[in-house]
């Protein structure tokens, strides 16, 4: 039984594109709208295109990381919803990431049940 | 009368009393008769009358005829001597054998006895005087014919004579006093004495052949013959102080004194010379020691008054004049208590000056202690002082010197000295003096708590080298002490042997103490003990490590992160498809999910054991915690160039939870890092404030070198220092972040670039804690 694709558009944001390869596998098997982006200001580029619904968003990156990506995406777009996806060690930037608007928080490595779950429940608030 | 026969008849053949032979017949022979008689009678007369005394001599010896003359000297009569008794019986007993042989030889061979010759007789009464004899044989016969004469009167003169010419002799040989006799005419030397041989260095021969210019400096000769003529003259005696020249050239001084005499016609001078050079060389100094002493006087830096045997002022310096308020002449003749009022600092008697006491004693008198000098304008100052009789060469007290100083500085010094030592005494940590044989003869109360020790003689005249570790005994004779000496101090860090036998960490500094002529007198040492900082610095060490450690685990986490998200989400993926269509690869998938989980699981608590740096839950005070670190870092560096301000704007309940040795060790790092930019000059600025209502804002500015862009972006990178080499572990700001991320903070750096200081910012979260007040909000300065 095949479940119907969504309405629902979501952006993956992350510099490693074996993860994004397997978050787009799971997510789309829920029929989600899958785009993504391998770096900062790539996904600041395709959230304007594609107005996502939600961003799953990597702090950890080269160059841009995913604080001052989401600062620069807030700039324009406020109502998108953003789930941080961290390590073990930084719980620092979540603190930093409150003031920017951000719905949930996703620990990696992570169960593919843990990211259905969150993207859900983000997305029903 | 039957001797004048005899002795005409005796000497009818012999010259003397041989008449001379006319003719014959009766009135030829009455004529020869009257002439014969006339002849005996003249010689009768000359023989008794000739003031000689006059013998004849028989062969065997026997007297057979004496004049009244011989009889008399010898007191004998005539009737005595004649016929009775032998010449030898006359003769001294020394000289019997001599005389004797004469007149055997005079028998035999009349030609070689000696006809005239000195011998003494003997007289009745047993007298010894001296006579001349004259012996002769009278012609034709064995008889010889003796006169005498007495000579001993003018032996005796002659004695006395050779007497006193020895003596005058001896004198002038053997007087101190060199003698130089000249005569006039042409002022050559006709005597000179050995002394004034030794004076000039000359032989009498050379000064025989010299002159009286010759023993004088030729620019004095005018003076010096003017005194001579002078003398000779007879106008004075004495030419005193003239300068005379020795035979190498040097030149002495000399009094002349000159007596002229008149000696076989001529006319002579005779001089004395007294050397007077050691006696002018003495005036001469005591009359510059006499100088001297005066510019000493005047120049001393102590006080001095000399005084009479009346205890009446002499002399005083300008100290003395200062001190009393009196001008020298004003004071001069003055009795010293008129002039010099001295009191008892406590009692405020008056106090008797030591003179009297020097005068009655004859020896140097200290004043008693706590005198205190009003000057003549009411001023008071202590003195010191002490007073000692002068001598002179007799050791006859002539006077007395009183030397006084101002003590007013000496006690303000001993105010100090007292401050300072029971700064000293107060002092927790040690403080010792040490003899330079290393004998302990000071400690204080803290040293000896140190130590171990309840009472100071547990301690003193030990030797330092028994607190010290055996194993640092070497180092203290060797490095320690000599470059204290050298250098005037050392500094280091060992540990002390305390007297139960445990040793504690301490940081000593040793010194020498030298007196005001640059001798060693002692040695002195201050010790810390820096047991709290050693563990302080341990934990610091430890927690670093940690943070290290943490550091690296996050970062390899972070890495790992991925791969295995990949690998689990993957895997749950292939299962999924698996559920569909059994297979046999579903077992092994399973394998590698479990597996992958389990890294997962491993990977959290490695993490977790590094996060409980920030689980440790302190309450930390903020402000006070940062002025611990800046204590520390003044401890291990000079921080005096270095002006450190904080200012610190927060409720006194503000509190931040967390590990407190691990954000001591932060603040302490970024502290130790600003000075270090600052190298020994700067300002520290360090504001704590409020940034909201959970996060607190600490800035921490510099004013030293600045971070260049380059080194900015590797600022936080671990084995990466800014420092030069060994200067920086490359671990301070990597930890520091690791420390302050696992508490939920940040760090931050800003500089404008090389040069221009730098600016650290850490967010840190904090609660109020509700059982303080709330109510003060205080700002400090530092």
């Amino acid at each position: 039984m095949k479940k119907e694709f969504t309405n629902w558009k979501i952006l993956l944001i992350d510099d490693e594109p074996k993860l994004l390869d397997l978050m787009k596998d799971v997510l789309e098997e829920e029929k989600y709208h899958v785009f993504c982006a391998s770096s900062g200001s790539d996904g600041i580029l395709l959230n304007e295109q594609k107005n996502p619904d939600l961003i799953l968003l990597d702090l950890r990156m080269p160059e841009m990381d995913g604080i001052e990506t989401l600062r620069n995406i807030r700039k324009n777009d406020d109502k998108v919803r953003v789930v941080i996806l961290t390590g073990y060690g930084c719980p620092d930037t979540i603190r930093d990431a409150a003031d920017l608007n951000v719905s949930e928080y996703l620990s990696k490595p992570f169960e593919n049940e843990d990211l259905v779950s969150i993207i859900s429940k983000s997305l029903e608030l | 009368m039957t001797q004048k026969k005899n002795l005409c008849h005796n000497d009818s053949d012999g010259s003397l009393t041989g008449p001379p032979q006319a003719g014959s017949g009766k009135s030829l022979r009455k004529q020869a008769d009257k002439a014969l008689h006339e002849s005996e009678e003249r010689y009768r007369v000359l023989f008794e009358n000739t003031g000689t005394s006059i013998i004849i001599i028989e062969e065997d010896m026997t007297i057979s005829v004496a004049n009244e003359d011989f009889a008399r000297r010898t007191g004998y009569s005539r009737s005595e001597i004649e016929g009775a008794k032998k010449w030898t019986e006359f003769v001294s007993r020394e000289d019997i054998e001599r005389m004797v042989a004469q007149h055997r030889q005079r028998r035999e061979s009349p030609g070689d006895a000696i006809p005239i010759y000195e011998f003494r007789y003997r007289t009745k009464s047993g007298e010894l005087r001296n006579a001349l004899i004259n012996v002769q044989l009278v012609p034709g016969t064995r008889k010889s014919m003796a006169s005498l004469i007495d000579i001993t009167e003018r032996k005796r003169a002659e004695e006395a004579l050779q007497e006193s010419e020895a003596m005058y002799k001896a004198l002038l040989t053997g007087a101190a006093e060199g003698i130089l006799v000249a005569d006039l005419q042409m002022k050559q030397f006709r005597y000179a004495n050995p002394a004034i041989c030794r004076m000039f260095g000359y032989t009498e021969e050379e000064l025989l052949r010299m002159t009286v210019a010759d023993i004088h400096p030729k620019e004095s000769l005018e003076h010096v013959m003017a005194e001579f003529d002078a003398q000779v003259r007879g106008e004075k005696t004495l030419a005193p102080d003239l300068p005379c020249l020795r035979k190498d050239g040097t030149l002495f001084y000399a009094n002349i004194s000159g007596i002229s005499v008149v000696l076989e016609d001529h006319n002579y001078n005779v001089g004395f010379f007294t050397d007077i050079t050691d006696r002018k060389r003495m005036q001469d100094m005591l009359a510059l020691s006499e100088s001297e002493m005066r510019t000493t006087l005047y120049s001393i830096g102590d006080a001095v008054i000399s005084l009479d045997l009346k205890g009446c002022v002499l002399m005083m310096n300008p100290v003395a004049e200062k001190l009393t308020g009196w001008r020298e002449p004003e004071a001069r003749g003055k009795i010293l208590e008129d002039v010099l009022c001295i009191v008892n600092e406590e009692t405020r008697c008056k106090v008797d000056s030591p003179v009297v006491r020097v005068l009655k004693e004859g020896n140097v008198v200290g004043m008693a202690n706590h005198t205190l000098l009003i000057a003549r304008d009411g001023t008071e100052r202590p003195i010191g002082d002490s007073a000692a009789p002068i001598f002179d060469q007799d050791f006859n007290i002539t006077g007395v010197v009183l030397v006084f100083h101002d003590l007013t500085k000496e006690r303000e010094a001993e105010g100090k000295i007292l401050d300072q030592l029971s700064i000293i005494e107060s002092y927790n940590g040690l403080v010792a003096l040490a003899d330079m044989n290393g004998k302990l003869i000071y400690i204080n109360p803290g040293g000896i708590k140190m130590l171990g020790a309840i009472k100071p003689d547990e301690i003193l005249n030990k030797n330092i080298t028994d607190f010290i570790e055996q194993t640092n005994l070497k180092h203290v004779t060797d490095e320690w002490i000599p470059t204290a000496i050298r250098d005037g101090e050392w500094n280091g860090e060992h540990t002390l042997k305390r007297i139960d036998g445990t040793s504690i960490p301490v940081a000593q500094t040793i010194f020498s103490i030298r007196d005001v002529a640059g001798n060693l007198r002692h040695m002195g040492t201050i010790i810390m003990d820096i047991s709290i900082q050693k563990e302080m610095q341990q934990k610091l060490l430890t927690s670093e490590k940690l943070a290290v450690m943490g550091r690296l685990v996050a970062d390899v986490a972070h890495e790992i992160n991925n791969p295995l998200a990949i690998i689990i989400g993957r895997t749950q993926l292939m299962l999924r498809r698996v559920d569909e269509q059994p297979s046999p690869f579903k077992g092994q998938l399973e394998t590698v999910l479990h597996s992958a989980r389990q890294c997962k699981i491993i990977l959290s608590n490695l993490l977790g054991y590094s996060r409980t740096i920030g689980n440790k839950e302190d309450a930390v005070n903020l402000p006070d915690l940062i002025r611990e670190a800046v204590d520390n870092v003044n401890y291990q560096y000079d921080m005096s160039g270095i002006d450190v301000a904080l200012n610190c704007n927060l409720p006194t309940n503000t509190e931040i939870t967390g590990n407190k040795v691990a954000l001591l060790s932060v603040f302490v790092n970024l502290i130790r890092n600003a000075r270090q930019a600052m190298y020994e000059k700067g300002n520290l600025t360090i504001n704590v404030e409020k940034k909201s209502e959970i996060q607190l804002r600490i800035e921490i500015h510099d004013t030293g070198i600045g971070i260049s862009k380059e080194q900015m972006t590797k600022l936080f990178q671990p084995f990466i220092s800014g420092w030069k080499e060994h200067e920086g572990t490359g671990l301070g700001l990597a930890t520091s972040l690791g420390i302050i991320e696992t508490h939920g903070g940040k760090i931050s750096a800003e500089s404008e670039g090389e040069g221009k200081g730098a600016k650290f910012t850490i967010l840190l979260p904090y609660k109020l804690n509700e059982e303080k007040t709330n109510q003060t909000h205080n700002k400090e300065e530092e």
